[in-house]
């Protein structure tokens, strides 16, 4: 992990109606560093992932990515959220499209590569989340886990600068689980920047570097996994992962 | 006997002609239907305040008017237009093919518009976002990724509606397009009003050959377009 920032989220705050669902969320994440944000559900996880690559514009505060801020209204927002990979929790991948047609769907219309260059890009990223095999499939073919494959690959292809998941193993049975955690552990260790939304305690641990707990639109505390699920010096975060490791296991 | 038999040879021969006319107009009324009902029903999902109340209005006039109507104001009205503002002399005369198909096919728009809004509604909210989040732009979003499964989830909203205009097509008989039942029409006036029911009983088999033809084309394009796992409810 570098020193040099690719993300930056300041002031941040979304207000759904009455509703203040982020109440000022700043934090920044390094070149390499892998962020698990963990709290409660209903407490603004994946409106703040949202907010980074503008799904949902936040109300208030500015986001940048890299050099680059993402609020300003003078900034492509088509082209900046190429560099923004988005992994969804109930996987979202195109209906009418092949697995290999979910990855290669942005890199042509998009990215504008030729067919056949789109092509032999999207079956190695194919490669990289182990569905080469798969490739013809259509989503309602694969399993959960396989479909989420599928979305991390159509992410990847872009070659985004951070990887954005939300909730990617919630929708999962248990069993399936496991190769998403597994495919993910393997793009934090090349490198890739990714700020996860998730509960599974276990991936925080030995993959993350940093997690950050949220409560009520807050970021009641974040630091090293370690330190957050030995020793977190705020009762709150203690009871929260009392409660989902006696859920999910540690 | 002789004349029996060439009576008959000019009757099948009237009618073969009417059935390919009610062919065309009903597949040209089709065609100028799905070109003006796709941006209808987009701008009608996606459209501003200003955009979508005015396709509501469009729509609730093609659909509330009665088609013989429509197809009169096309074909007899705008003929008289310049009265209406003092200017006799100006007049819109849409030749009866033309205006035959604008009014069915205007008519249609409005019922296919209804039915790409419906699919497009159905299409979760998610796949506009996973293609926003690749970097697609709104309409490129729209375009590429959810009408395009919309389009797919219409088949069987259109076959229904291709029957319908097919069974609208023998109004186009009051400005005498050459179709079906104007055939039969002019059969039973050569014979003097003597053949109703010879005539009208296989022009009313051939109308539903053309409706059971319909079905299975369409039947045939929804199979061959079948996409595993994604379809609408069957029953």
């Amino acid at each position: 992990m570098g020193n040099e920032i690719v993300l930056t989220v300041k002031d941040v705050i979304k207000n759904f109606g009455t509703n203040r669902v982020l109440d000022g969320i700043s934090f920044d994440v390094k070149k390499g560093e892998v962020v698990v944000i963990i709290g409660p559900s209903g407490t603004g996880k994946s409106t703040l992932l949202r907010c980074i690559n503008q799904l949902t514009p936040p109300d208030e505060g500015r986001v940048w990515l890299g050099e680059r801020e993402i609020t300003d209204k003078h900034t492509n927002i088509n082209h900046i959220r190429q560099d923004i990979g988005f992994v969804f929790q109930h996987f979202a991948l195109f209906n009418h499209l092949t697995a290999l047609g979910n990855v290669e769907v942005g890199l042509y219309k998009v990215k504008k590569m030729s067919k056949e260059e789109a092509r032999k890009k999207a079956i190695d990223e194919l490669e990289r989340v182990g569905l080469k095999d798969h490739m013809e499939k259509y989503p309602a073919e694969l399993s959960g886990g396989q479909q989420q494959r599928v979305g991390i690959a159509r992410a990847l292809a872009m070659d985004p600068q951070i990887m954005l998941f939300d909730e990617p193993t919630s929708a999962l049975d248990p069993e399936l689980t496991g190769e998403v955690l597994t495919v993910m552990k393997d793009l934090a260790e090349a490198g890739m920047t990714m700020v996860v939304v998730s509960h599974e305690i276990g991936f925080a641990r030995s993959v993350g570097h940093r997690i950050i707990f949220m409560e009520e639109g807050h970021i009641v505390e974040q630091g090293d996994p370690e330190m957050i699920l030995k020793s977190a010096k705020k009762d709150r975060t203690r009871e929260f992962l009392h409660k989902i490791t006696e859920l999910y296991g540690g | 006997m002789e004349n029996l038999g060439e009576f008959i040879l000019y009757a099948v021969i009237a009618i073969g002609k009417g059935a390919l006319v009610t062919i065309i107009v009903t597949v040209a009324s089709l065609i100028l239907g799905f070109l003006l009902g796709v941006p209808l029903s987009i701008g009608r999902t996606y459209g501003n305040r200003f955009v979508r109340f005015i396709i509501q209005l469009y729509e609730g006039f093609f659909r509330g008017t009665p088609h013989i109507v429509t197809l009169f104001i096309f074909y007899f009205g705008l003929r008289h237009i310049g009265e209406v503002f003092g200017n006799p002399s100006f007049q819109i005369a849409i030749p009866p093919f033309p205006a035959a198909v604008l009014a069915l096919g205007i008519t249609s728009s409005a019922y296919q518009s209804l039915i790409f809004r419906s699919t497009l509604q159905s299409i979760s909210r998610d796949q506009y976002n996973a293609a926003r989040s690749l970097g697609m732009s709104k309409w490129e979003a729209i375009l590429n990724i959810v009408f395009i499964q919309a389009l797919r989830l219409s088949i069987p909203g259109l076959t229904n509606e291709a029957t319908i205009v097919l069974k609208d097509s023998p109004i186009t008989y009051l400005v005498a397009i050459p179709e079906m039942l104007t055939q039969a029409r002019g059969i039973i006036d050569s014979a003097m009003g003597k053949v109703f029911f010879e005539v009208l009983i296989p022009v009313s088999l051939l109308y539903y050959l053309l409706f059971w033809l319909s079905n299975k084309l369409f039947l045939m394009l929804d199979d061959r377009l079948k996409i595993p796992g994604f379809e609408l409810e069957r029953r």
